[in-house]
């Protein structure tokens, strides 16, 4: 991910290491996401002129070109090219009905192989902000300006009254994409382009990213990228989502993707993978707090700390019982735990013959149990009453509403959404 | 209201040329188009009259009149010729910004944003607020002065004006708003008045407004400095844009709007011009001092009667209340403009909240600052058009560079000879900014020009 106003400015190299100037803008062309065909470059005394993206090498901290002034290639604009400094940047933003909206204050672009596209525009504050470089100083003042993106294929220019870009919906309904939301537009590239997006994230954007995108496309996706790195993103994935992924996949490709995985990490997902798909084991997380019933609740509060650092879920503290097999004794919400004096043990706290699902339920079983009686989580047991994983509301969610639903629904308690929750 | 069916395109095409705004707001136009000749492009003409007449009258605020009352005591005629090259240099200015309106249909800081980038828009955001919250102020505290001349205590001119002054904008339709205005800049008649029931020796004023002379002391140069600074402000070059904006004007209208401005300029400047005869004529033969302009208005009354003891009062009450109508407007525009955000005087609060937040922020915020007891109003004043002095340099060099680019105006680019002039005023104006900020900091580090 690539914002233009990182590479503004920066001097571009040929091959030999002579500078050739600065870069001032880009040109790109083409479809719902254009591709960057080539970047303007201005040299010392103020000529602009284009060279054609091939011959970019890197862009790290310079631009640097594969070849040398000489052999420089041109580009020629055409008729349907953008140039993104001089008419995108700075724009006025409209909505479909012609009502001011911001203007672009950043342009969002994403890789995929070896050349990049234009994904979004920024119009927010904190995008302004970070072109004016003063985001960080001014997140440390406590100035946390909300993150939105509009995807650009969302945007179209207009000619009357002024020139400018439309978003072509009403003001209301403007998408606010967080940008790892970026996987409607994931979804929409070939999935060579997507794999590729998906490669050059980091492993904890790209596992974010994943779970949101359609199950076959994720599976389209895990199979073209290489094999470490899907095992990394596998890894960063909560081990439910991990497995209802691998369980699409050929045998072979899971076997060898589960093999490059940590053992810790591999282990929770074959076990989740041993059960039916619609079952209350196939939808359940093994990432869950369960504490012996004879602490107190000073000590439960100190392993929570550690505990929880590991765990995405915590609203709920199941309670086992060790000298029983770890069967489940009950639940405390976490709620309760705080408000409880601490010497009382967990086993006084709780509340006996808690809500469970068997392990081999049916998942629709499993979400009407939770609509039902309202809960956060569900825990799921076997025939023995030991504790197996939890069932989270929002697994629950996506059994009962329509597909075309689900991905709109914010995931309720990812580690994205918490994210934006903490600012 | 642009409709929403246009079919757009998606980005990309053929940079864009300087294409028209298409809005008109001309009354009856459509239907006098049938009818013959002149009398329809004279009244076409006549309704949009405005943007030029008051934007160039706003210039002659309670600070402009305390320093051409000031120039007029202090040096009698001798100022007179200046008097004129500030014309010239206010009407190319004006008519620029005009121009560039209803060229590109767009204000002067979104064309900043757009071509030069945010980090100069910020800049150019900062000084504007920051001057024009100064002049702002300055505005109410004339209001205060004026209407203590009546006898009206300032705790209750303030907020009284500070409320009517909003409720016009935000109540009122566009167009009564600026038939006000108007009417208000004819209030102004009452400065060439006193001017002639004077008396002045015409012969001798006539001579001196023709012979450029100099003095080389501080007080000298700094009335020099301020009565330039006073008639042409980066509030002014914002505010006229906006304004045609906002009125729809485009390339089609534009020629009766460049009478319009061309036409403000003559009259703001004709007001000053008779402000200086009157207290020359009265204050200076008997060496009477003043530091502003409710103080002129006293010292004439034993001089020259009540009379011009009353029409100095009302022009200062009038020229104050203008004034504090529009600058707050004309911040709210700017800053709107920077940000890409719903703007106009006719928008409702619901389509427009931040236009309409910074507007009513700018009124109260002045009101009450210059209703603080003891607030030395002279160096506020003197700080505003400080600060409006080192803008003017760049937004003029903005300017310029914008109107005579001609992928942005299109065929409305600026002339040869008008480029020539705007750059000549801009140079000279950058050489009195320099020297009228090394002359207001001299006194702080301690040099004394005296």
């Amino acid at each position: 991910m690539l914002l233009f106003s990182q590479i503004v400015g920066r001097p571009v190299v040929d091959s030999k290491g002579t500078t050739l100037g600065r870069l001032k803008d880009l040109i790109a062309s083409g479809g719902s996401y254009p591709v960057v065909k080539a970047l303007v470059v201005e040299d010392l005394s103020h000529r602009r002129f284009a060279v054609a993206w091939e011959q970019v090498l890197d862009i790290q901290s310079h631009i640097d070109l594969s070849v040398t002034k000489r052999y420089l290639v041109l580009y020629e604009t055409e008729p349907g090219d953008i140039l993104l400094s001089e008419q995108v940047l700075d724009r006025q933003l409209t909505d479909v009905d012609g009502h001011k909206v911001g203007r672009v204050n950043d342009v969002q672009l994403g890789q995929a192989n070896s050349h990049y596209r234009v994904l979004a525009i920024d119009p927010s504050t904190r995008g302004l902000l970070r072109r004016l470089g003063i985001d960080r100083a001014a997140s440390l003042m406590g100035i946390r300006p909300e993150d939105h993106l509009i995807p650009w294929e969302k945007l179209q220019t207009v000619q009357e009254p002024v020139p400018c870009l439309q978003i072509t919906v009403p003001k209301i309904f403007i998408p606010r994409l967080h940008p790892s939301d970026l996987a409607e537009i994931v979804d929409q590239l070939s999935v060579r382009e997507s794999s590729s997006l998906i490669e050059a994230m980091d492993d904890e954007t790209a596992a974010d990213t994943l779970e949101e995108v359609s199950a076959r496309r994720q599976a389209q996706i895990l199979r073209e990228i290489e094999s470490e790195k899907a095992a990394d993103i596998l890894e960063e994935m909560g081990p439910n989502d991990a497995a209802d992924v691998l369980a699409d996949l050929p045998a072979k490709k899971a076997q060898e993707l589960l093999a490059l995985m940590e053992e810790e990490e591999s282990q929770d997902v074959r076990e989740l993978l041993a059960y039916p798909e619609d079952t209350a084991g196939g939808i359940m997380t093994t990432e869950y707090v369960s504490l012996p019933e004879s602490l107190t609740v000073r000590e439960a509060m100190k392993q929570l700390k550690e505990i929880a650092k590991e765990v995405e879920d915590v609203y709920y503290v199941y309670v086992i019982n060790l000298l029983e097999e770890e069967k489940l004794v009950g639940v405390i919400s976490l709620r309760d735990l705080i408000i409880a004096p601490s010497d009382q043990t967990l086993a006084q706290l709780v509340e006996p013959s808690p809500i469970t699902v068997s392990v081999k339920a049916d998942q629709k079983t499993v979400a009407r149990v939770i609509a039902k009686y309202n809960l956060l989580a569900v825990p799921v047991v076997n025939e023995q009453n030991q504790l197996q994983g939890i069932v989270t509301v929002d697994d629950a969610m996506d059994i009962l509403l329509p597909a075309a639903w689900r991905r709109r629904m914010p995931r309720m308690f990812s580690r994205e959404t918490s994210a934006v929750h903490a600012g | 209201m642009p409709t929403p069916k246009e079919s757009g395109t998606p980005p990309g095409g053929a940079p864009q040329k300087g294409k028209p705004a298409a809005r008109t707001t001309i009354p009856g136009g459509a239907v006098l188009g049938r009818l013959g000749g002149w009398r329809i492009r004279l009244f076409a003409a006549l309704a949009l009259i405005g943007p030029g007449i008051i934007t160039a009258n706003a210039d002659n605020d309670a600070g402009g009149i305390s320093t051409y009352s000031v120039a007029g005591a202090s040096y009698g005629y001798s100022l007179l010729w200046m008097l004129v090259l500030i014309t010239f240099s206010l009407g190319v200015t004006q008519e620029m910004g005009a121009r560039m309106g209803a060229a590109t249909g767009k204000g002067l800081a979104a064309l900043i944003r757009e071509n030069f980038g945010v980090r100069w828009t910020l800049f150019a955001m900062v000084c504007t607020l920051a001057a024009n919250t100064a002049t702002t102020v300055a505005e109410f505290a004339g209001v205060a002065a004026a209407g203590e001349l009546f006898g009206i205590p300032r705790w209750l001119s303030v907020p009284i004006s500070a409320l009517a002054v909003w409720l016009l904008v935000v109540r009122w339709s566009f167009r009564r708003v600026e038939k006000l205005f108007l009417l208000l800049s004819a209030v102004y008649i009452a400065y060439p008045l006193s001017g002639i029931i004077v008396g002045a020796p015409w012969g001798e004023v006539l001579r001196e407004t023709v012979t450029p002379t100099f003095q080389m002391d501080t007080g000298y140069i700094l009335v020099f400095i301020a009565t330039v600074g006073t008639t042409i402000t980066p509030w002014g070059q914002f505010f006229i844009q906006a304004y045609v904006v906002d009125k729809g004007i485009g390339p089609r209208e534009y020629s009766a709007t460049r009478v319009d401005v061309i036409a403000g300029a003559f009259i703001t400047d004709i007001v000053s011009f008779f402000i200086i005869v009157a207290t020359a004529t009265t204050l200076h033969a008997r060496g009477i001092q003043i530091t502003d302009a409710a103080q002129a208005a006293i010292a004439l009354e034993p001089l020259a009667g009540p009379l011009a003891h009353y029409l100095f009062a009302v022009g200062l009450a009038n020229a104050s209340l203008l004034a504090a109508s529009i600058l707050p407007l004309a911040t709210a525009y700017t800053i709107c403009e920077a940000f890409g955000l719903e703007m106009g005087v006719d928008r409702s609060w619901h389509e427009a909240p931040a236009f309409h937040s910074l507007y009513a922020f700018c009124i109260g915020f002045g009101a009450l600052v210059a209703l603080i007891p003891g607030l030395p109003l002279l160096p506020v004043m003197l700080l505003s058009q400080d600060v409006n002095g080192v803008l003017l340099a760049f937004v003029l060099v903005f300017a310029i560079k914008l109107a005579s680019n001609r992928e942005i105006m299109g065929n409305m680019v600026n002339g040869r000879v008008g480029n020539t002039i705007a750059w000549a005023t801009t140079v000279a104006l950058i050489v009195l900014t320099v020297l009228l900020i090394g002359s207001s900091l001299a006194p702080l580090i301690g040099i004394n020009l005296g």
